[in-house]
């Protein structure tokens, strides 16, 4: 399904920041997991994730180290900082707040 | 071209399109996308698949820019700083060379009493060119035009509230280039040279009608005013030179 890229427009951030909640990953490591548990909704434009991830890096919240993957590759693996968890915690709420109020809206409208 | 290929040309266009200063930053990039190429698999067909889904190189290089933006604005400050200081010192040799005159009991030198002037209309002709040259670098954008034509009026005025008439060498100087810029479009050196130094001649006869200033005078301010022109102008393609070489020496 194509969407709208106004709906997508934020959604990054929010993906990379929960997504690194959980563990440290490379860029190309959270393209695949992103998509893998979205079921193929997240497949962005891959090239988009690097500026994301180079912003949010400048802006403190993550931080990146280069080392081994599992396949023996040097990785860039990026991890969140203290600044990063906080906005991690914080865009969660916001966006369960939204998804449950767009659903609640959305759910009159179809009755 | 091999896909290969064409991963390493679409991440050197990337690289270079993202305009980062630092080089440790620009090779990290670099190893990075390198990495997300090759976890995508080795084949022909995976690297053509991966550059696909990859998207387009002027998006991703745009966005790049505008997170190292302020490192690029800072540079390129550092840049124009370092040229106007350099050519603002090399006019002020040239200035007093001109200027060195031989004391009254012929044992000592001196400068001219009209330097302090001088040097006014050598930093106000150094500036002028620097401003215009960025201003109107192709491709030409209006906002850097009038962002240049802001702080050249800003200078102008700063020195007009500061010494009375003042500003009058900012103007001259502001013709000067205009003149020096409409002699260059000549392709041929003696006749480019030769056009630009009469036109210098003839502003600097017209600036000087209400004063003595005699035609010998005034044909040695001129030369003295194209040299400042052709060494600053050096230096600001040196400048830029080095600028370029900064953002693009490969990892």
């Amino acid at each position: 399904m194509e969407y709208d890229r106004e709906f997508l427009t934020g959604t990054v951030g929010v993906l990379i920041l929960s997504l690194l909640a959980e563990r440290e990953m490379y860029g190309y490591e959270i393209l695949r997991e992103a998509e893998r548990r979205s079921a193929r909704t997240f497949q962005l434009k891959e090239g988009t994730l690097y500026p994301a991830l180079h912003q949010m890096e400048r802006d403190r919240l993550l931080k990146a180290t280069w080392r081994e993957s599992a396949a023996g590759r040097q990785r860039k693996y990026y991890g969140l900082t203290a600044k990063g968890r906080r906005r991690a915690a914080s865009k969660r709420r916001q966006w369960i707040s939204i998804a449950g109020a767009m659903r609640a809206i959305l759910g009159h409208a179809h009755a | 071209m091999p896909e290969h290929a064409s991963v390493v040309a679409l991440i050197d266009r990337i690289v270079a399109g993202a305009r980062i200063p630092s080089r440790a930053e620009r090779d990290d990039l670099r190893r990075e996308l390198e990495a997300h190429f090759e976890d995508a698999g080795t084949s022909e067909e995976a690297a053509r698949e991966a550059i696909r889904r990859f998207g387009e190189e002027r998006v991703v290089a745009g966005a790049l820019r505008r997170v190292y933006r302020w490192d690029y604005r800072l540079l390129y400050v550092a840049k124009i700083a370092a040229c106007l200081a350099a050519s603002i010192g090399v006019a002020f040799f040239i200035e007093a060379a001109a200027n060195l005159r031989v004391g009254r009991e012929h044992d000592s030198l001196a400068l001219a009493p009209g330097f302090a002037h001088a040097i006014v209309r050598a930093t106000a002709l150094v500036l002028a060119f620097v401003v215009a040259r960025e201003a109107l670098k192709p491709p030409l954008a209006w906002r850097r035009v009038t962002l240049g034509l802001c702080v050249y009026a800003c200078v102008c005025g700063v020195v007009e509230l500061t010494f009375a008439n003042g500003a009058v060498a900012f103007v001259i100087a502001a013709t000067f280039v205009a003149l020096g810029a409409l002699g260059s479009m000549r392709h041929r050196a003696p006749a480019r040279w030769l056009l630009i130094y009469g036109s210098f001649v003839a502003v600097t006869a017209a600036t000087h009608v209400n004063i003595a200033f005699g035609p010998m005078r005034t044909l040695l301010a001129s030369a003295v005013t194209l040299t400042i022109w052709a060494s600053t102008s050096a230096v600001a393609a040196r400048a830029d030179r080095l600028f370029v070489n900064l953002l693009e020496s490969a990892g």
